[in-house]
């Protein structure tokens, strides 16, 4: 909560240089905004590359499971494609892109804007953390309608680590090992699905 | 964005490499490039007038977009909760538990 406070008010900070003009980056935002990506997933790449420790116990996992991240991934494209129906002006891709943030609304909202511009990336960045915020505050409702697996879904890439304290509570401890499993499928590929759909 | 993805990679390779190590200091470092790349996020909107003056219809998008992608995602975690037949997670539990 701490992080998502901070990140709130980086992102507001900016907003309000932006808008008083007192900071002269023009042009230099851009350069900025690549070099810092891709020191960003570097970074990512080595958090992931060492720390396995979500394939150590996928063993005692019922094989079935390990398809939630593709139903995940397949829900929220879906969801979001349908979504476009109601909003106008926006393509079934732009929204697409969007929702194949799953919740990873820092990485999603920053791809987003170095392709399609600030505008759709300012929509990444708010339809991702009204995504984490929802499944932190839904949880048990989902539990009772849609079983055990909702939560883990809902909360897409971030079930390693914000989401997964009220995943454990919710659903119950023996779904701790599926859920960083699938945070951290869903993690590696939001980059993937949201570059795929951006270019197409 | 070849360089973007690439770069991930790369750090794939770097931390398996260094897995033995204690990276203690790596989630600050990617905290302080997502703090950075949002705060440019955010100096973007706020120097484009058109971006500010339609914030609250992006907001509803914003919402639309979550809540429907939340809603069908449920849906499709339903549907493999059934198939598996309400299962525990852990298929050998009672070894683990017991």
């Amino acid at each position: 909560m701490k992080g998502s406070l901070l990140i709130t008010a980086f992102f507001v900070l900016g907003v309000v240089l932006g808008l008083t003009k007192l900071l002269p980056l023009g042009e230099l935002s851009q350069d900025m905004s690549f070099y810092a990506l891709a020191g960003l997933l570097f970074c990512v790449g080595m958090s992931i590359g060492s720390d396995f420790r979500a394939f150590s116990n996928l063993k005692k996992l019922n094989f079935r499971l390990l398809f939630l991240p593709l139903m995940t991934i397949i829900g929220s494209l879906s969801g979001a494609a349908f979504s476009s129906v109601f909003i106008h002006g926006r393509s079934v891709v732009d929204c697409m892109a969007v929702g194949s943030g799953m919740a990873y609304y820092s990485l999603s909202s920053v791809f987003i804007t170095q392709y399609k511009g600030a505008e759709l990336g300012a929509v990444a960045l708010l339809a991702n953390i009204i995504r984490e915020l929802g499944t932190l505050l839904l949880a048990p409702l989902l539990v009772k309608i849609f079983g055990n697996l909702a939560p883990i879904s809902s909360g897409g890439a971030t079930t390693m680590d914000t989401t997964l304290p009220v995943i454990t509570r919710y659903s119950g401890k023996n779904f701790v090992v599926l859920s960083i499993y699938h945070g951290f499928i869903c993690d590696f590929s939001v980059p993937f699905l949201v570059t795929l759909l951006c270019t197409i | 964005m070849v360089v973007v993805i690439s770069a991930m990679f790369a750090g794939i390779c770097v931390g398996y490499l260094l897995r033995r190590h204690r990276l203690g200091l790596l989630p600050r470092i990617i905290m302080g490039f997502i703090l950075l790349l949002l705060f440019l996020l955010g100096f973007d909107i706020g120097s484009d007038e058109h971006i500010i003056k339609s914030i609250p219809t992006l907001g509803a998008e914003a919402l639309l977009i979550s809540l429907l992608s939340i809603l069908f995602s449920c849906i499709a975690a339903w549907i493999l909760w059934r198939i598996c037949g309400k299962p525990h997670a852990n298929s050998k539990e009672d070894n683990d538990e017991g």
